[in-house]
């Protein structure tokens, strides 16, 4: 695994150390296509913060590559854990206790994201998400899912959902949170693109050497998993970007 | 146990007992062993209950144990009927292997404020010293309020430290409990020198979750001045403002309002504010400068306008801060 400058470098889970992965080629088109930048859950509408962070002159395109790094191993950590949550969620079959459960992931993710536009990014997407795959293929659990994010009080973070379709189609945990994280990844970038001189040549660099840090972070997220330790996550700036964003004169984004 | 006031209060803090056994069972820690290193390390605790008497309209505090270094004195009566507690250390701040324990029930239709004798110091710790931890267990009945209100944490160089606060909000029970967290000793030249400190917090109310904040702060191994982090800030300040039960509605005018301050007194480069609704019944107030004087001196304002907005009245801050 490549050591991330300044960044811990926590052990992988030791269970997942070979991955074979063994995906059969439908799943690689499946999370092909459900980890497509193209897909329309609204995610290039939210910049989670960074717009602000770019109109006070702090994120350019000298600090990001830094500013992404470190981000993905505090951020992305937490939204692989749950990724990862959502992911085992598929293992349980009995409906009661499959709701109970998928309603308290999604309560604690909630009570996690403590700036209410980040906040209501992540359930918008998610019950996009769970919107745009009705007919894609049949499932209880699913349709369960479902029921919650379109016809109760609508919470059902991205990561969770995410997570879950990969699970409920038997992608491999692994390969499916790498590419989420690489999917988030590319989001933000094609957010910076919008609010920095950042060009296609190079925002697809930056993409290609965050890998190693995508992979680090996948580890870590396993590892968490395995552990059924709680992520730590400390992203105060961001943070405050994403409270402050509504205050913004000229916004582009909605979060 | 020792009674602080004349009578003890109503709602008195006795089911916290089975808790108490239950929560250090349920916590995991390693039992504490002393005396293989020089300095015998220290297991400070507090039990304290706050109940409301209806025939004096008053809040009475009751002492239901304490162990040093935790110590309570006496109460003092606030102009709403509620009653201010300074937490004591006598050490003077939490050294390296300490674990303290602090359960706090307030009683239905009580109010309490804590505060902190000073800033929380954070010692150096001996090389073969175990972190230092400090939990708190928080319930707060029915109809009653808490507040929080320490001083500024202050991480000295080295120091491993880990403080874990679990809050429970029965129904229309309010909270203030803020946080002030210093990057270490300034004025020796300690800037960030600390290992790591980690930072756990959950409210809830009987229905759901409202803030979990899990934080660790590792300034070696995850620069504290990455852009993702703090940026060009080295304090950090966070209020939560909780009263349950109260309408969506009332949360989103008060956010309005905390916002158009926190716009107000936001300097960029300087000190930035934002504040935010939490997934039901509260919001949380942020916080970042470069001086840790500028939070302290911004954060009660939040604090006032929020209590006045809730409760219709601002009481004055401890005067021992300011």
């Amino acid at each position: 695994m490549a050591a991330l400058l300044g960044e811990p470098s926590v052990p992988e889970s030791p269970t997942q150390d070979s991955p074979g992965p063994d995906l059969m080629p439908l799943q690689v088109l499946q999370l092909l296509q459900l980890c497509d930048s193209a897909l329309p859950v609204g995610g290039s509408a939210h910049s989670f913060g960074l717009e602000t962070l770019v109109a006070e002159e702090l994120l350019t395109v000298e600090t990001l590559e830094e500013f992404l790094h470190a981000y993905l191993t505090e951020a992305g950590l937490l939204e692989g854990v749950f990724f990862g949550r959502g992911h085992r969620l598929a293992q349980v079959t009995e409906p009661g206790e499959f709701l109970t459960r998928w309603r308290a992931l999604n309560a604690e993710l909630s009570a996690l994201k403590l700036a209410r536009e980040s906040r209501q990014a992540s359930t918008m997407m998610g019950r996009r998400l769970l919107h745009l795959v009705q007919g894609w293929f049949s499932e209880e659990r699913l349709a369960l899912a479902q029921q919650v994010a379109l016809r109760e009080d609508g919470t059902s973070h991205y990561a969770l959902a995410a997570g879950l379709l990969c699970g409920l189609l038997g992608i491999n945990e692994r390969v499916a949170l790498a590419a989420f994280l690489q999917q988030q990844s590319a989001a933000l970038l094609a957010a910076c693109q919008r609010l920095l001189p950042l060009g296609q040549r190079r925002a697809m660099l930056l993409l290609w050497q965050l890998k190693p840090t995508l992979l680090a972070v996948t580890g870590q997220a396993l590892g968490y998993l395995e552990r059924g330790e709680e992520p730590w996550q400390w992203t105060p700036l961001v943070e405050l970007g994403s409270l402050r964003h509504p205050h913004l004169e000229t916004r582009l984004f909605i979060s | 146990m020792r009674a602080l006031s004349a009578e003890s209060g109503q709602g008195g803090a006795g089911e916290l007992a089975g808790e108490i056994a239950a929560g250090r069972a349920e916590g995991g820690r390693e039992p504490m062993v002393a005396g293989q290193a020089y300095r015998q390390e220290v297991a400070g605790f507090l039990r304290l209950g706050f109940g409301y008497d209806a025939a004096t309209g008053r809040t009475r505090l009751l002492v239901q144990e304490q162990r040093p270094p935790l110590q309570v004195v006496r109460a003092f009566a606030l102009e709403d009927g509620g009653a201010l507690v300074h937490v004591h250390n006598l050490s003077g701040g939490v050294l390296g292997g300490d674990e303290h324990e602090l359960l706090i029930e307030v009683g239905a239709g009580a109010r309490a404020m804590l505060t902190s004798t000073g800033a929380t110091r954070l010692y150096r710790p001996r090389a073969d010293d175990r972190p230092a931890r400090q939990r708190w267990q928080v319930q707060v009945g029915a109809g009653a309020l808490l507040e929080h209100l320490p001083d500024v944490l202050i991480p000295f160089a080295g120091a491993r430290y880990r403080q874990e606060v679990t809050i429970a909000l029965a129904e229309d029970a309010g909270l203030f409990w803020w946080e002030i967290v210093a990057p270490g000793r300034l004025a020796r030249g300690e800037c960030f020198a600390y290992a790591w400190l980690e930072l756990a917090l959950m409210i809830r109310s009987t229905r759901r979750p409202l803030a979990i904040e899990r934080f660790r702060l590792e300034p070696t191994a995850r620069p504290p001045l990455s852009l993702a982090r703090l940026g060009p800030y080295r304090y950090c300040a966070s209020l939560y403002v909780c009263r349950t039960g109260q309408p969506p509605q009332r949360w989103a005018d008060l956010e309005a309002e905390l916002a158009a301050l926190a716009q107000e007194l936001s300097r960029p480069g300087c000190c930035v504010w934002g504040v935010s609704r939490l997934p039901a019944d509260g919001l949380v107030v942020r916080g970042l400068a470069q001086e840790g004087l500028t939070l302290g001196h911004q954060l009660p304002e939040f604090w006032r306008l929020a209590r006045l907005r809730l409760y219709g009245s601002a009481v004055p801050l401890p005067r021992k801060i300011y």
